[in-house]
């Protein structure tokens, strides 16, 4: 419907709900041209609301990147009809991810993916339709880490823990900028190959930010993926201080990751076996209860589920990363972290001594890499 | 016969299950309901699935598991199981047994703790700790399988733990209270609730100091704020079932029926399965025909209730059952140790009187009960008479000589022993004079349940002995059973009636195999449970539905 159509930044705006999946063949105003849709089959709104977006191959000089097209569609659907309230809102979305993204270029971080243009198009279509299209392009990965999880030796073991110190080391980067990522998982830690693999953090549509500045998604429970949000989160609580609320968000998100890497199950996962009756609702639960009448409860749950991980950790580091998997996901949020840092003034979630750990893991895999 | 009083008091104590059971159970749901976020959408798992689809790899697979599990849409998440399944060489095992979860259509079990029994249990435990040891409920359920094990000091210091780390928990503080009043430290039970700030709110926590304040013999601090709280309605029926048990329980101990009977009916509402068992004591005094079979019947978790409703139901088997299951709940109790043994023994099944006082022996060594009741199946199956070099018999003898000289203990059981013991050894006159002292101090005793037991098994002996009063044995027992409501003597005294028509017949008659030939027939079951006792102003009153009137 839409292929090969002309770009015209200056004609008045017609809405068309369907414009943001059919933009095969579109050149964009940096010339960027969309081949392709980055996945296939039916992708609909996420389930947090405000998290409305299309992703594309482009072309340009050769080259190839990543599109992420903002869908107005998705977001009237959100907004019941109300196209106004949609265009701000998704407005809304734009420009705050590119103001993230802004401090984010400033700082030089650079194991947040980097953006390579933004904008926004208006789309003529065949009737002569117009609509507005926001974009951002990034540089575009070879994969993403889900493609880690397989029975692996010490080698893909050393480079499983290279790729999780990047993420924490990214992890550190959002904080130090004073950002929370909030949806970190694996389909957003992108595995770049130039220059040797290293990974990155993609997506900041749902982060937060710590200067003041907020975003319509900061007022939810769970801002990211209900699938990996730590269970304070989906039993309702606002934790008061952002150190817990937010950076402890990401530390859940990364051990999460840390345990998915090497066995596939994230402690939420686990979860669901844990009875009905003290289940939230966003855990097709009936809890209607407290969060400190029920966090005893999920700690029991969470030792067991360290329990039956740890074979399928290896060996050699099997003890330690059931510990660091432990502080990371730990369901008290105001435990969460590394003992030794939340003891320090401000009890800080220590992220830096993660990292320091699964620089040091990575490092005495490397190792036993050569002496095998 | 083995020594239980089924018309012992009893008191709207804290039940003590396992954490998972107590996390599905009415107590521990929140007073007071709280918005949280709503569940994920279909969405998540149709683009997880396209992604999978276009990619297929375990990672991809794995998310869709967990898509669809969080969604409880397991059954579309076939395709990405089957896919781990073909790669199961390269699959993580617990990835593995999910997919095969998947894949074979069932849930795994509940993980909120660990549910195997004792030993094996704790050391689990004690491994589950070692990874978070500030888990107060893993330090609760360690305290329960400690005492179940009869380990109760240790169990204490665990749970002094679990209270430290939960301090305001109110599972953890019932759990608290149950554990000091099986250790026997009922003052410290009855404190424990008393001093906490949470119990003048809480209607569990109310209800448990209820309790505990009878036990230790104190007075109830709350009473009044329990009367108010149970009038004004304002949390739901379910909350306040074990609060109206524990005040009527006082209200009919000061006379008070009338406000009892309102309470008893207010907890029957919504009961807790524990509630219902006070409930059904409580009926068993007043005759109040609350009709409670229903009731149990919807509510599977209802062992002792269950057990006791059976029980006067004179189905002994069915009762058994559910006595069974009641001590599985409880493994570290001593009531529904002595509920399988009393109702084993009118079944004649000492091998499992044998086996449920040994290991409840085990526990706790001194405890008279279960020493009685394993004496007693001992010497009915007569195997230790056969082999008496083994020592048993003499220390068994030992205990039953420092009983009987026990002058502040009812010695009606020890005696009845000793004559049974008589009666095996053949001195069949002997058996029978002990049996009669036996009943004689249980009669002065006001014990009539113990003296219509003693001459039961007088009469059984002297029937299977052939002793020429065997037939006056037998009218004595009946004599003496009428005394009393005790559909488990009645059962029995169904077995002798046959036996003393057929003595050669006595294994078929006293087999357990074939106990259900003595239950309560049922159309007479059916014929009787109409009948109500009806309290009117002017005092109880026995009503007869007419169907049964024009009988």
């Amino acid at each position: 419907m839409t292929n090969n159509q002309n770009v015209d930044s200056s004609q008045a705006f017609v809405f068309d709900p369907s414009i943001a999946h059919n933009l095969v063949g579109t050149m964009l105003p940096d010339g960027w041209l969309l081949t392709e849709k980055a996945r296939q089959g039916f992708v609909g709104p996420d389930e947090t609301g405000g998290h409305f977006s299309v992703g594309y191959i482009a072309e340009k000089d050769g080259k190839q990147a990543f599109v992420k097209v903002f869908d107005l569609g998705g977001a009237l659907m959100q907004n019941a009809g109300n196209v106004m309230q949609a265009m701000m809102m998704l407005g809304q979305n734009h420009q705050y991810e590119c103001q993230l993204l802004d401090i984010c270029n400033a700082a030089h971080l650079d194991r947040i993916v980097q953006v390579l243009g933004r904008g926004q198009a208006s789309i003529t279509t065949s009737q002569g339709l117009s609509t507005p299209i926001p974009y951002i392009i990034f540089e575009r990965a070879a994969s993403d880490i889900r493609r880690a999880l397989h029975k692996a030796n010490v080698i893909e073991d050393a480079w499983r823990l290279t790729m999780l110190h990047h993420v924490a080391v990214g992890v550190q980067q959002l904080h130090g900028q004073q950002i929370a990522h909030q949806d970190i998982k694996p389909s957003n830690v992108l595995i770049f190959e130039s220059g040797g693999e290293s990974a990155k953090l993609a997506d900041l549509g749902r982060a937060s930010r710590n200067d003041g500045l907020s975003a319509a998604h900061d007022s939810l429970a769970i801002a990211g993926d209900f699938n990996y949000a730590p269970p304070e989160q989906a039993y309702g609580v606002f934790a008061p201080e952002w150190r817990d609320r937010r950076e402890g968000c990401d530390l859940y998100h990364l051990g999460a990751l840390l345990a998915f890497v090497f066995t596939g199950v994230t402690p939420n996962m686990h979860y669901m076996n844990l009875p009905e009756a003290i289940r939230p609702r966003a855990w097709r639960g009936t809890w209607t209860g407290t969060y400190e009448d029920v966090v005893h409860h999920i700690a029991a749950a969470f030792a067991d589920y360290l329990a039956r991980i740890k074979p399928d950790l290896p060996d050699w580091a099997a003890e330690e990363l059931v510990v660091m998997i432990g502080q990371m996901c730990d369901p008290d949020y105001m435990r969460r972290g590394d003992p030794d840092a939340r003891r320090q003034a401000g009890a800080p979630i220590g992220i830096d001594r993660f990292i320091s750990r699964l620089d040091r893991l990575a490092k005495e895999a490397r190792i036993k890499t050569k002496v095998a | 016969m083995t020594a239980y009083n089924e018309k012992s008091k009893r008191r709207v104590v804290p039940r003590w299950r396992s954490a998972a059971v107590a996390a599905s159970s009415k107590e521990f749901r929140p007073l007071r309901n709280r918005a949280a976020p709503s569940p994920a959408r279909d969405n998540d798992l149709l683009r997880r699935l396209a992604e999978f689809k276009e990619v297929p790899n375990l990672g991809r697979a794995a998310e869709v598991l967990a898509t669809a599990v969080m969604l409880g849409k397991e059954e579309h998440a076939r395709v990405a199981a089957t896919f781990i399944r073909q790669n199961e060489s390269q699959a993580p095992r617990i990835l593995l047994a999910a997919a095969q979860s998947i894949i074979d259509g069932r849930r795994p079990p509940s993980v909120s703790v660990h549910i195997e029994k004792d030993a094996k249990a704790v050391a689990h435990l004690r491994v589950l700790l070692k990874a978070r040891p500030k888990s107060a409920i893993l330090w609760v359920e360690l305290a329960r399988h400690q005492a179940a094990l009869g380990e109760t000091e240790k169990a204490q210091k665990s749970m002094q733990i679990a209270l430290g780390l939960a301090p305001d928990h109110r599972w953890v503080l019932r759990s608290a209270n149950r554990l000091l009043l099986h250790a026997g430290n009922e003052e410290a039970a009855h404190r424990l609730l008393v001093k906490h700030p949470r119990t003048p709110h809480d209607p569990w926590l109310m209800s448990a100091e209820l309790a505990s304040a009878l036990i230790a013999h104190k007075e109830p601090k709350f009473i009044r704020q329990a009367k108010d709280m149970l009038r004004h309605r304002s949390l739901h029926a379910s909350h306040l079932s074990e609060l109206a048990a524990a005040v009527a329980t006082i209200e009919l101990e000061t006379g008070a029926g009338k406000n009892a009977r309102k309470l008893l009916r207010q907890a029957l509402i919504d009961p807790t399965e524990n509630a219902l068992a006070q409930i059904e004591w409580a009926d068993r005094e007043s005759h109040d025909g609350l009709a409670l079979e229903p009731i149990v019947r919807r509510m599977p978790d209802a062992y002792e209730a269950t057990c006791w409703v059976k029980y006067n139901d004179g189905q002994i088997e069915d009762a058994l059952t559910a006595a069974q299951e009641w001590l599985q709940d409880e493994p570290f109790a001593n009531r529904p140790v002595g509920m399988v043994c009393y109702l084993a023994a009118f079944l004649d099944d000492f091998d499992l009187i044998i086996k449920t006082a040994r290991e409840a022996l085990e526990r706790d060594s001194e405890q008279v009960l279960h020493r009685n009741n394993l004496i007693y199946a001992l010497l009915s199956k007569g195997q230790i008479l056969r082999a008496p070099d083994d020592g048993e018999l003499y220390k068994l003898i030992d205990f039953l000589k420092r009983r009987i000289a026990d002058k502040d203990s009812d010695v009606s059981h020890p005696l009845a022993d000793v004559g049974l013991l008589l009666y095996r050894i053949g001195r069949f006159q002997e058996g029978r004079k002990m049996y009669e002292i036996s009943m004689s101090v249980a009669e002065k005793r006001g014990n009539y349940l113990g003296r219509a037991l003693a001459a039961t098994m007088n009469s059984r002996e002297a029937i299977l002995f052939q002793t020429a009063w065997a037939k006056e044995a037998l009218n004595e027992a009946h004599k003496a059973a009428k005394r009393v409501v005790s559909p488990g003597i009645t059962f029995y005294l169904r077995k002798l009636d046959a036996l003393i028509g057929a003595p050669d017949k006595v294994s078929k008659i006293l087999s357990p195999k074939n106990a259900a030939k003595w239950g309560t027939p049922e159309p007479f079951r059916n014929a009787v449970k109409d009948l109500r006792i009806v309290h009117t102003e002017s005092g109880p009153e026995l009503w007869v539905p007419e169907h049964l009137m024009k009988r």
